[in-house]
């Protein structure tokens, strides 16, 4: 079973992720911003990272780094899920290190058809 | 598959009302004479958040509203506009029109649209219009020479709306350079031509109507000669996508920028959520993870706790008749057990436990709102935000507390003139203040203005024929501003009346258990103390035999217990005794009076005891056979399982498994004062 990594500061939003995954057989761990979603990952070895970008204490770009900075973290796929999909957001997820992004809003088949073509 | 979403709406609708409090209480926080930049992290990030979830599930009109409201807070973050004392109020409208849109999203109710339009209006001039007074450059945008712009729009929605985005459009543009317009367009046309001479980028142009009109092609904007409609930006067209070379990525070249056919999320979506935001610095909140439980789990918990509790203070009492050599296991289990039930106990209390925060923010608004209205200058100090106290009693007391600071700011605090007269600051300070204090919650309302006036009290005292004298102690005099007769707006204190529904506040006091004490002094200001009880599910009470039964009061409502000196009693006319204990007189009360007698005869006089009891404004001597001891008891609703009965507020079971009543002091102490009054 994959595990997926799902880190945002709305619970509303976290649960609906979840829920979505889990029912199409992922098993998921939550996390509430980046500092947690780096502790929760350093246990977890997901195979693939959501993150949101805009959170409190730590956010989605700075997690990135620091995700990459782990050598289990190095080739895994990470997907920032954001309000903002202008070039200037995609260099600097890219610089970051993240796979690709997700814009928001999203519906859960969006989100599941990615996450799919991720995970293979 | 699909995913019905609805099942996410009720914890996102709780997410909204934290986060639009949390952007409340910021602006009232916010120096309006010298903000800091990241002051506004904090309304920014709860906008954003609002916005982010709103259009994930499926709420449009609130996710384009925050979306207007995060660019302009955007703009105040980065130091693009300098805020205003107007503008701190357009925000507080906003928030609102949020909460409007949040109770019509609950209700399943449509959306009021005039509000909504009203203060989308007043936000869009700020989106893109210049307030600065002193104009700060910014540095991301390259100086832009002054373009020439004909703008045509195509225009839907109700007249009311229509009139409202003209004016609001018209403004903005006249704000950005010369704009000119035929004479014969009104707000009303279904088509509207703007000639616009501005230094202003298309960009921003076309955001300005971006929450006006509803297609993408509705508005033509031309310059330079050059025609054409506005389209999405092909870079931020995709719902998601893939970097090249990035880790993790899947290995489909081809579609690595691609732009997936069956992707949902429409391009304008991702083109209007995507236009405004920029992502915040980090910003410190709790970032405790929790869970929403309703509140009917919580109690089904509390009450098997209580019951446990029950058994074993049982098994506590049937440990102790047995020898202590031969059980010494035993004891020792039942020792430990009853540590670890009052744990337990105490945890699942503590969930049903709210920090007093979420009554006091709601205050400094209203001050605000009330000072401007009223033309004073009040400062509001609030300490003890944390102090936390039963979900139940936090809701119970933010309507008393409501009353009482709008009475100190109404009647209590001088108007600046009179303050300075009177040699003191012109700003008038109310404090809000709550802490723990010996098993009881203490909050306290205090302000520093003109005080209670006594003389004026003690004649409307007269006036509506309240016993009292001028003799009577303070603290007496001040409690009669609770009684019934006294809601009236009279002139007490020396600028206006107080005592504008004082008997409500009182009587929603007492009705959860709590006191309410008065200080005051001409001049110098007012303090009203209010004392609850930590929670409404159980209850230190002492316990009392009367007529070989058990009975609860609850410490609260104890003053002090005594065996009445002879000769300390009197027969007053009408056939009421009365005991003189040092300066004050008690009415005597048996539990034959307010309850419906039972068998037992009414303990002699001469051989019971007095207990002391004070509840709402009124002290009584009750008097017992006997007093027990003091017990933590576990109240069961007396309605729920039997039916009501005068005198009494509940019942509990104690440790030998005897039901005991808990008595209801305030029933007490009104049957005391209506036969005073017979």
């Amino acid at each position: 079973m994959k595990t997926i990594l799902t880190v945002d500061d709305s619970p509303s939003i976290r649960q609906m992720v979840a829920f979505t995954l889990t029912g199409a057989g992922y098993m998921v761990v939550e996390a509430v911003d980046g500092v947690d979603g780096l502790a929760k990952a350093r246990t977890a070895n997901a195979d693939l990272v959501l993150t949101d970008q805009n959170m409190p204490n730590a956010d989605g770009l700075t997690l990135i780094k620091g995700l990459r900075s782990l050598p289990k973290y190095a080739k895994t796929p990470i997907l920032v899920l954001t309000t903002e999909a202008g070039a200037d957001m995609k260099a600097k997820g890219k610089a970051a290190g993240a796979t690709g992004w997700i814009v928001k809003p999203f519906d859960p088949v969006t989100l599941l058809n990615v996450v799919k073509k991720v995970l293979g | 598959m699909s995913v019905d979403l609805t099942r996410f709406h009720q914890g996102f609708f709780d997410e909204v009302d934290e986060h639009i409090a949390k952007i409340e209480s910021e602006l009232l926080e916010l120096d309006v004479n010298e903000p800091q930049n990241a002051d506004f992290d904090g309304v920014f990030r709860a906008a954003h958040s609002i916005k982010g979830g709103s259009g994930t599930f499926g709420f449009g009109d609130m996710a384009k509203f925050t979306h207007v409201l995060e660019s302009v807070l955007d703009r105040l973050r980065h130091g693009e506009l300098t805020l205003t004392f107007e503008m701190v109020d357009m925000f507080l409208r906003a928030c609102d029109v949020l909460k409007a849109q949040l109770a019509a999203y609950r209700e399943g109710t449509p959306i009021g649209a005039v509000s909504t339009h009203q203060s989308v209006a007043e936000l869009e001039v700020l989106q893109t219009a210049n307030f600065s007074a002193t104009p700060k450059p910014t540095s991301a945008a390259a100086p832009l020479a002054a373009h020439g712009y004909t703008i045509d729009v195509r225009i839907q929605g109700s007249d009311e709306a229509r009139a409202t985005h003209y004016v609001a459009l018209c403004a903005a543009m006249s704000e950005m350079g010369t704009l000119t317009t035929s004479p014969e367009q009104t707000p009303h046309s279904d088509s509207w031509h703007f000639e616009l001479h501005a230094i202003v980028s298309e960009a921003n142009l076309r955001d300005l109507f971006g929450f006006v009109i509803d297609e993408p092609g509705d508005i033509v904007i031309a310059s330079s000669g050059e025609r054409y409609a506005t389209a999405p930006e092909s870079d931020q067209s995709e719902a998601f996508g893939f970097f090249t070379d990035a880790p993790g990525a899947p290995e489909m070249p081809s579609e690595a920028y691609g732009f997936f056919a069956d992707s949902p999320g429409s391009p304008e979506a991702a083109r209007k959520a995507a236009a405004g935001s920029k992502p915040s610095a980090g910003h410190a909140k709790d970032a405790d993870s929790t869970i929403r439980v309703s509140l009917a789990k919580i109690d089904q918990l509390i009450n098997l706790v209580g019951e446990m509790v029950i058994a074993q203070a049982r098994l506590e009492r049937i440990s102790e008749d047995l020898d202590h050599a031969a059980f010494y296991d035993l004891h020792q289990t039942v020792s430990q057990m009853q540590h670890n039930m009052r744990d337990l106990q105490q945890g699942v209390m503590s969930i049903r436990m709210l920090p007093m925060r979420f009554v006091f923010e709601r205050f400094p608004r209203m001050v605000r709102e009330l000072a401007t209205k009223l033309n004073k200058v009040v400062r509001l100090q609030t300490v003890g935000e944390e102090t936390v106290l039963d979900k139940v009693l936090i809701e119970q007391l933010s309507d008393p507390l409501t009353h009482l600071i709008r009475n100190a700011l109404d009647h209590g605090i001088e108007a600046p003139e009179a303050r300075t007269a009177a040699g003191k600051s012109a700003e008038g300070t109310i404090s809000l203040r709550a802490w723990h204090q010996g098993g009881e919650v203490v909050v306290e309302i205090g302000d520093d203005g003109g005080g209670l006036n006594k003389e004026r009290i003690l004649k409307k005292a007269v006036e509506v024929g309240l016993p009292c004298s001028a003799d009577m102690p303070l603290r007496e005099i001040w409690q009669l501003i609770f009684a019934p007769g006294f809601s009236t707006a009279d002139v007490i204190t020396d600028v206006s009346g107080r005592g504008v529904g004082m008997d409500v506040v009182m009587s929603n006091i007492t009705r959860i258990g709590g006191r309410v004490d008065i200080d005051s002094e001409a001049g110098r200001g007012m303090k009203v103390t209010i004392r609850l009880p930590l929670t409404l599910a159980i209850l230190d009470g002492l316990s009392v035999l009367v007529g070989g039964e058990i009975y609860i009061i609850p410490l609260t409502n104890i003053i002090e217990s005594l065996q009445p000196p002879a000769g300390s009693m009197r027969t007053i006319a009408g056939g009421g005794r009365i005991i003189h204990v040092r300066d004050e007189y008690f009415p005597i009360v048996t539990l034959g009076d307010v309850m419906p007698s039972r068998d037992g005869k009414p303990p002699r006089i001469d051989d019971g005891i007095l207990v002391l009891l004070e509840a709402g404004n009124g002290r009584v001597a009750l008097l017992v056979d006997a007093l027990e001891g003091q017990h933590q008891v576990v109240i069961k609703s007396l309605e729920t399982n039997f039916r009501h009965v005068p005198g009494i507020a509940g019942a509990t079971v104690m440790g030998n498994g005897r039901v005991a009543l808990i008595i209801d002091v305030a029933s007490f102490v009104r049957h005391a004062g209506a036969r005073a009054v017979a």
